[in-house]
């Protein structure tokens, strides 16, 4: 009993001495639930949503469908865009008052209930079929899930074996070769964007192997975005361990920035009804634009130049963070 | 008026020159040359007032306890640290980057890059260097050769050490530096340690500087020593120099449970379980001892070594 008390003791000794983890393990749930509240104002989200097209008064007499407090409504600027979003399981169904037709998208679950609610109590309305071939919902899902595999990869990969070297000495002892920081940062870089690569490539193979899933673009394309998005992840986990000697400090952070660009980034879950603040935030998150450039590439087969905008802003993100890093960076901890 | 201030100026410059060709002499002469170099952490002074100079291809031990600010002294001359005032030149540079290629340094510990085999190790560091030393000289020279398969972690202390000493060597260094590279051996490993240290002595042309605890190291090894304490040199030079200036004579001992000859008593302390006194008359004293009837009694004699001098200038002794 005592043996447990004393590492219990020491342990939490640790933990308390290491004031920068302390505060980011206080700091992050108390973030994570204001974000939260932020986006979804503390009402929990929406459970469907629908876009709908009309003239200025014929909002006067909606649908009874777009009052339940279950669905959230906006109005679609035009029906090709309303009818893409649809397709990309952005949103779940789109509505024109003025013609009284309506889309759903026949692979996602949520159609068949929308249909429901609207035939209820206004039987009016009439289903159109979609121009252009709605997409499976996997096949929506693949390109999110490589790049949030893309992403803790990249940020951990590097983060923690940097900290880890730079804690138990390792780093101490290059810092007396003629090795410099560019060459070493360089290094670590190169190894991990291939293992990044290879385990995404990976699980392509095996998810096309086992569920047929497989992508419209060019393989080329789909290369270059992935290379760019891991150096970017790569090098802000090099900005995030540039300094630092506690694992654990390491850890917090690195969640602290993968928790937030999980939840914009479009990745699960659509941010298409989320406030306009927070849709511009999350335009700037580096995953957003890895998400967004792998589904136009893998989902529409979209052309370098459709995404090359994603691409440059990648690209000046990386140098960015990348510079920032190597000038951060320092071979020993503070002091001794 | 205008003469007064040419000879000013000719003074001046003439001055600044002397200056300029005195130190540019000294980093010539010198491998290491310190300057009233100082270094504290956080209050506490880790190197207080350090000069020194080590010449070109001398074996130069830096001895004291621990905490004497021999690692300090050490990293500063690697450049891990920044003395805070002072002056250190290393083959005649400030200690920089730029000297890793001319240098090969042996930390305390050695901490390398998880799961890597011995031979992986030294081709790591051997891409690091323009020049090297050949392989199957420095595997012969830190005996690994029946090693390089086995994972560094897998290494004994010794073997760790070797490897240690041969990542230090790796790009056959003009300069040596190696801080307490036996600290934790057991004495076989440590007396492999020296052979290995005494191979390379035998290569010729490297200076080496090694920072110790142990005065049997030091005493086999060190061309010249420095004794530092609580930062601050206490003496510097040859070992045998140091000993003949401060010692004449023999020193001898007794374990400190016998009875002590009437004339010692008071006179010595016990140290380490022993009574220890210095003479010049060894006889004398074998003739009081043998009327004490203690021929049987382990009597020590010897020479005074580096321990009796660091406890004669400090006060204290080495180890507490």
């Amino acid at each position: 009993m005592h043996a447990i008390w004393v590492i219990f003791y020491a342990r939490s000794r640790e933990f308390w001495r290491d004031r920068g983890s302390l505060i980011w393990n206080l700091l992050l749930p108390l973030v994570l639930v204001l974000g939260l509240t932020a986006i979804f104002g503390g009402q929990g989200q929406p459970s469907f949503r629908v876009l709908w097209l009309g003239q200025q008064d014929a909002y006067l007499n909606p649908p009874h469908l777009l009052s339940l407090s279950t669905v959230a409504s906006q109005r679609a600027a035009d029906i090709d865009q309303a009818l893409h979003l649809l397709s990309m399981h952005q949103v779940d169904m789109v509505l024109d008052l003025d013609q009284r037709h309506f889309w759903t998208n026949e692979h996602s679950q949520k159609g068949p209930v929308l249909l429901e609610l609207l035939a209820a109590r206004d039987p009016q309305y009439v289903r159109q079929p979609m121009a252009t071939l709605p997409i499976p919902y996997l096949d929506w899902l693949l390109p999110g899930v490589l790049a949030m595999n893309l992403m803790y990869a990249s940020l951990f990969g590097v983060g923690y074996a940097l900290v880890r070297y730079r804690r138990s000495g390792v780093l101490k002892r290059l810092a007396l070769t003629p090795l410099t920081q560019g060459q070493f940062l360089m290094g670590q870089i190169l190894a991990r964007l291939w293992v990044v690569l290879l385990v995404n490539s990976l699980i392509f193979v095996g998810l096309h192997l086992s569920l047929g899933v497989g992508q419209q673009g060019s393989w080329l394309l789909l290369l270059l975005t992935m290379v760019l998005g891991s150096m970017t992840m790569i090098a802000l986990g090099l900005l995030v361990a540039a300094r630092i000697t506690s694992e654990e400090l390491a850890s917090g952070l690195l969640n602290f920035m993968t928790w937030p660009m999980l939840m914009l980034s479009g990745l699960f879950f659509s941010l298409q009804m989320a406030p306009l603040w927070l849709q511009s935030i999350a335009q700037w998150l580096p995953l957003t634009q890895i998400v967004q450039a792998m589904r136009m590439i893998m989902v529409e087969g979209a052309a370098f130049a459709v995404v090359w905008p994603h691409l440059q802003l990648l690209l000046w993100q990386c140098l960015l963070i990348m510079l920032l890093a190597v000038v951060l960076f320092r071979w020993q901890g503070q002091g001794r | 008026m205008q003469f007064f201030f040419v000879c000013l100026a000719a003074a001046w410059l003439g001055a600044w020159y002397t200056d300029k060709l005195k130190s540019a002499i000294e980093t010539l002469m010198f491998a290491v040359n310190l300057d009233r170099l100082c270094k504290r952490f956080a209050g506490v002074v880790a190197v207080d007032d350090l000069s020194l100079t080590i010449n070109e291809g001398e074996c130069f031990a830096l001895l004291g306890p621990n905490g004497a600010g021999k690692t300090t002294t050490m990293e500063i001359l690697v450049g891990l640290q920044q003395p805070d005032s002072g002056k250190a030149r290393v083959l005649g540079q400030r200690p920089s980057k730029s000297l890793a290629e001319r240098m090969g340094v042996q930390l305390q510990t050695t901490m390398l890059p998880d799961h890597l085999r011995v031979a992986e190790a030294l081709d790591l560091f051997a891409g690091f260097y323009r020049r090297l030393m050949p392989r199957d000289q420095l595997l012969s020279l830190c005996s690994l050769e029946p090693l390089l398969d086995k994972n560094c972690r897998s290494l004994s202390g010794g073997q760790r050490q070797r490897l240690a000493l041969a990542l230090a060597l790796i790009n056959d260094p003009e300069l040596l530096l190696l801080d307490e590279p036996t600290a934790g051996l057991d004495p076989q490993a440590r007396h492999h340690f020296w052979q290995l240290i005494r191979e390379i002595k035998k290569l010729g042309g490297k200076t080496i500087i090694f920072t110790s605890h142990y005065m049997d190291e030091v005493e086999a090894l060190a061309d010249r020593l420095a004794i530092v304490d609580q930062g601050k040199l206490v003496v510097c030079g040859a070992p045998y120099d140091l000993l003949a200036q401060h010692f004449a004579g023999w020193q001898m001992s007794l374990p400190d449970h016998l009875q002590l000859p009437e004339a010692l008593v008071g006179q010595v302390k016990s140290r380490s379980g022993r009574w220890s006194w210095l003479t010049d008359d060894v006889s004398y004293w074998l003739k009081v001892l043998q009327e004490m009837d203690m021929q049987q009694a382990d009597l020590r004699v010897s020479r005074p070594g580096l321990d009796e001098l660091f406890l004669l200038l400090t006060g204290h002794e080495l180890r507490d």
